[in-house]
């Protein structure tokens, strides 16, 4: 049925409501100087672990994980650098995938976790295949979700977009460019979640990742785009194909613990089929949500905790623990 | 006149399903029709088992019983529950004379399914303008009838629809004056998009009000003509007299929001009837669809107090 335009007024938007569930543990561990904040909820077995994903936006993505995964498991958050509680350094280096997997170990030791479940969304897959292969005695299981697998063409727009041009071609991709960042930081916002929630009814979620980029600043996250794009690539699709893509695909391949992809068929920024290729490199699960974009965690939260919940029980089990609330 | 020339059964009747709808978080475990003594058939369906059973009202016949649907898969796993399709709307059938639609009609239909449905008594939710049914059957029938949740209840015509109602045909309508026949016979669809939209102000209501308006479309303005003109309410006197009798345990719901309409009779139904009041701070007009959890949590507390009140009633009475 055609869209509906409300004729009335529009009531303005409430502020992102309170957390449902306070934390029984917060802390902020410091890795090279740069402190990160973190939380833990539930007091179950095992440990998940809800990995940040691009520092665009912070820990607040997997709230409508939280409060049910705290009641059957031990949940760890954290901010990844660069927004919610944690630094935002301005070097470029500091954002490096494997300073968010040594955050990762850091928040791991500080809370005394032995070993959990990592769950990934989008560019948290690059970390979450670090922390797998070099410290797969910490890993009990993988789950990826809208993963950033970027192993071959069709790209979508961001990766061949000329990020530091200061005058990019006209067209939908001009926007994902530093200078329009600067100039208005929140239309790249409400661009990039509208992106990532093509389906209908999805205001909501759009209205929190505005929320979270606001959060912090466009000078910090160009600083993550700016990693990517040293020795002197263009575009993201220029950093990556210089080797890249054998590396990623060979990494995954070194991945022992059971493994678990989510991907929606709609998803215009991490493609199925870099879902697929993950999927067959690691040897894991693939689970499509039909009809959904980048954010089937947040756009169907019952599916996905249904599904997440039995995968970390299967990942305890087969490795002897038994799983469940205390 | 006989109603029973001019009803045909609805496109929607024999569909059975709507399709904004396409999948309920719960079924229900027994759905029928009862024909009242005029032949009009209305739907109803049962969710649950247990002897204390709920029934969710008719609203008015611009929507049909799924407007219940974010109580229905809750309030179903605590108690039995009855939904009713209201005459003109849902699965029921769409009679076009106004005395189809009168207030005793739909008395009767509930009794029906109460009677067909084994239930001795229950516990009746009411919405808006169909609060004078909840408020018949308390007074008529108080045997069948354990206690009542009044949801925004208006048990008089407020003066302003009446004015608009009333005010003939126009060069155009906006804002409340489409609440107008003339204008539901010519552009019913730009009546029910603007009541959605108008009812359902808060961002984020996209998806209720894409279910108002596809169950609106499921009838049409010269169904909801006779199925307005033909229900009669109370006045002010004779409703808040009438609620000072019963002897029920009773809650009303206001909210708290912006309001739909200026007055509500909220307060001195509450008052009359010596029912608690309850407001829904900032929330509103319409609670039960876009803050499903804070209206199920609040009727959820009044029907186990009237279960526990029974129960301890009961006991006492054994013990005496």
């Amino acid at each position: 049925m055609t869209a509906i335009e409300p004729a009335y007024p529009i009531i303005r938007p409430e502020p992102e409501p309170p957390p449902l569930r306070q934390p029984e543990d917060r802390g902020r561990v410091t890795v090279d100087g740069v402190e990160v904040a973190y939380e833990a909820h539930g007091t179950g077995t095992p440990t998940v672990l809800l990995l940040p994903t691009w520092s665009l936006v912070h820990s607040r993505i997997w709230k409508a994980q939280l409060p049910y995964l705290a009641r059957h498991f031990r949940v760890l958050t954290f901010d990844g650098r660069g927004n919610g509680g944690s630094d935002r350094p301005a070097e470029p280096e500091a954002y490096r995938p494997d300073r968010f997997a040594a955050d990762a170990i850091a928040v791991m030791d500080a809370t005394a976790t032995d070993r959990a479940v990592t769950v990934a969304l989008s560019q948290g897959t690059l970390w979450a295949l670090l922390l797998a292969t070099a410290a797969p005695e910490r890993v009990l299981g993988s789950c990826f979700v809208g993963p950033f697998f970027p192993v071959g063409p069709p790209y979508p727009g961001f990766m061949t977009a000329r990020f530091d041009d200061p005058d990019p071609p006209a067209g939908r991709w001009a926007i994902y460019n530093r200078r329009r960042w600067q100039r208005d930081w929140r239309a790249f916002a409400q661009f990039w979640g509208e992106l990532a929630l093509p389906e209908r009814h999805s205001s909501r979620q759009v209205e929190s990742t505005v929320a979270y980029a606001l959060d912090t600043e466009p000078e910090t996250i160009a600083s993550t785009i700016a990693w990517s794009l040293q020795n002197g690539a263009g575009t993201l699709a220029e950093a990556i194909e210089a080797g890249g893509q054998e590396a990623l695909t060979a990494l995954a391949g070194q991945v022992s613990c059971p493994v678990e992809v989510v991907c929606g068929d709609r998803d215009e920024i991490t493609p199925l089929a870099w879902a697929q290729a993950l999927a067959r490199a690691s040897d894991g699960e693939l689970t499509v949500f039909e009809g959904y974009g980048h954010a089937p965690h947040a756009r169907h939260p019952v599916r996905f905790n249904l599904l997440l919940r039995r995968f970390v029980e299967r990942c305890a089990s087969s490795n002897g623990d038994a799983a469940g609330s205390v | 006149m006989s109603a029973k020339a001019d009803i045909a059964p609805h496109p929607a009747t024999l569909r059975g399903r709507c399709e904004v709808e396409p999948t309920r978080a719960r079924y229900p475990d027994e759905e029928g029709f009862v024909a009242g003594d005029d032949g009009v058939r209305v739907f109803y369906e049962v969710y649950g088992e247990g002897p204390d059973t709920i029934c969710l009202l008719p609203p008015w016949a611009l929507m049909s019983s799924r407007s219940w649907r974010g109580q229905i898969h809750y309030l179903s796993r605590h108690f039995r529950l009855i939904a009713i399709d209201p005459r003109g709307n849902g699965r029921s059938d769409r009679p076009r004379h106004p005395a189809a639609y009168s207030r005793a009609a739909h008395v009767a239909d509930v009794l029906a399914v109460l009677d067909a449905t084994d239930t001795p008594s229950a516990m009746l939710a009411s919405v808006s303008p169909r609060a004078p049914l909840a408020l018949a059957l308390a007074v008529e029938h108080p045997e069948r009838v354990r206690a009542i949740a009044f949801i925004t209840p208006q048990l008089w015509p407020e003066e302003s629809f009446v004015r608009e109602f009333t005010a003939g045909r126009r060069e155009r309508y906006e804002g409340y004056s489409r609440f107008n026949p003339s204008h539901w016979k010519r552009d019913y669809e730009g009546f029910v998009r603007w009541f959605a939209t108008t009812v359902l102000p808060h961002p984020h209501s996209t998806r209720q009000i894409e279910e108002i308006v596809a169950h609106a479309l499921e009838t049409d303005g010269e169904t909801l003509i006779p199925a307005t003109i033909g229900f009669d309410m109370y006045d002010r006197e004779e409703g808040l007299a009438l609620a000072a009798e019963i002897r029920c345990p009773v809650l009303v719901t206001r909210n708290g929001g912006e309001a739909f309409w200026p007055k509500q009779c909220s307060g001195p139904l509450a008052e009359a009837s010596g029912g608690r009041l309850h407001v829904f701070d900032g929330l509103g007009p319409v609670v039960g669809a876009r803050w499903p959890v804070a209206m199920n949590l609040v009727l959820r507390e009044f029907f186990e107090s009237v279960r526990a009140g029974d129960a301890a009633g009961a006991a006492a009475r054994v013990t005496q």
